[in-house]
């Protein structure tokens, strides 16, 4: 069954099963929580289901997911940055996945805008054109925050 | 080089999902779906307080029955924008439009000054509105509002819209503004509500839209290909500007002519 046609609930358990784990790592590079990349998760996998985007095939899927993960995350970010609450009970502050790992520490602590360009050449294995291509933004801006990125990670581990 | 590289790559290796919290995930997703299925229209708007206009003007009687501050106030300074670059992707071309900023500042400190000290009243005046204001919280940060007819941006930073939340989500925006050094509210902004931002823009699309947001020193492109910033002459090129709309669909930056 092509994924472009997610017609029955076996169907969209297929994709899920596929994709959970790779949209689950992509969430928590973002949002550093479990709890907060189960949530994003959840969210980029129900909007599969709402908006029935086409699939052409995996690899059409597999842009699609990564780029939607992103946007959504970011946008959370940044809704969660500009809004501060006069709270009306104290609220322990979520505590940061402890991943035991330097380097995947050092990613999550990317500002977003790299963390995007770092996971699609990283992980995916997209070239800075196909990147470009993606996020709207010119070859050389992907290629200055992939080299950005990379010095930032370096600094982190040298820290 | 290459070894750090390889770090990089074989660092996301160690993040796995658990069985069970994919189970969650899973039915998580179904509560979701199934409540899109059955709930009509919510009245809920999204978290990022955005302003959307299609006129020049917004706030109404609503101020407590004073008339809306003017744009021809001692503070008002003309700023004009040099044309960017062209766009990329989905077209968005930008145009030369003067920026004019207007009001009195009002800053987050007296602002949430303000919020503490009239809370009371401004919860009745939401509950009155026919907002649920249970478990309420008011941001104390809020936005700029611009004002645009394709031309002239006019933006107040007198006014700032506040985010109002309850128990389940945003309930409602209020607007606050600084007029000859006093403070007033309106209960809430006059613009329709809106389930979702996403579904608003693909409903309209085709339609002349100023979709702002606007932070404190952050550039937006509207759907019209209009570049703004708050913040004074745009000396920023093209390509570090975040097209905000392309934030509410998850593909790619979309053009909404």
């Amino acid at each position: 069954m092509p994924e472009s046609t997610l017609r029955t609930d076996e169907d969209f358990g297929k994709f899920y099963e596929r994709h959970r784990e790779y949209v689950y790592r992509l969430c928590l590079t973002y949002m550093k929580t479990r709890a907060d990349a189960e949530d994003c998760t959840e969210d980029v996998f129900v909007r599969v289901l709402t908006r029935k985007p086409a699939f052409s095939d995996d690899i059409h899927a597999r842009k699609w997911l990564t780029v939607t993960a992103c946007n959504h995350c970011k946008n959370k970010l940044k809704r969660r940055k500009l809004i501060e609450t006069v709270p009306l009970y104290d609220v322990p502050e979520p505590v940061e996945e402890d991943t035991g790992n330097d380097v995947l520490s050092a990613v999550m602590s990317l500002p977003p805008r790299y963390k995007d360009v770092i996971w699609m050449y990283y992980y995916e294995g997209y070239s800075t054109d196909e990147i470009a291509s993606l996020l709207h933004r010119p070859a050389s801006t992907v290629r200055n925050r992939l080299k950005d990125a990379r010095e930032m990670l370096r600094k982190h581990l040298e820290d | 080089m290459k070894d750090f590289e390889n770090e990089i790559r074989g660092a996301v290796d160690s993040v796995t999902l658990s069985d069970e919290a994919s189970a969650r995930i899973m039915s998580g997703i179904r509560k979701k779906t199934e409540k899109k299925r059955q709930a009509p229209l919510r009245i809920i708007i999204p978290a990022a307080a955005v302003l959307l206009a299609v006129s020049a003007v917004f706030v109404g009687s609503a101020l407590r029955g004073r008339d809306l501050p003017g744009t021809d106030t001692a503070n008002t300074t003309a700023v004009s924008t040099d044309d960017g670059g062209s766009g990329q992707g989905s077209s968005v071309i930008l145009k030369k439009v003067a920026v004019t900023k207007t009001g009195e500042k009002l800053d987050n400190a007296e602002l949430s000054a303000y919020i503490e000290a009239n809370l009371p009243s401004i919860r009745s005046a939401l509950a009155a509105s026919g907002v649920n204001v249970d478990g309420m919280r008011i941001a104390d940060h809020g936005y700029c509002h611009v004002s645009c007819n394709g031309e002239t941006a006019v933006i107040n930073e007198g006014w700032r819209d506040c985010v109002i939340q309850n128990d389940k989500g945003v309930a409602a925006i209020i607007t606050f503004v600084k007029e000859n050094g006093v403070i007033y509210y309106s209960p809430a902004f006059g613009a329709a509500w809106f389930a979702d931002y996403t579904e608003f823009l693909r409903d309209h699309a085709g339609e002349k839209l100023l979709y702002m947001y606007v932070g404190e020193a952050e550039a937006v492109i509207a759907p019209d290909g209009t570049y703004f910033s708050a913040s004074g002459p745009l000396d920023r090129s093209f390509e570090n500007v975040q097209p905000v709309y392309a934030t509410f669909y998850d593909e790619a930056a979309v053009y909404v002519p």
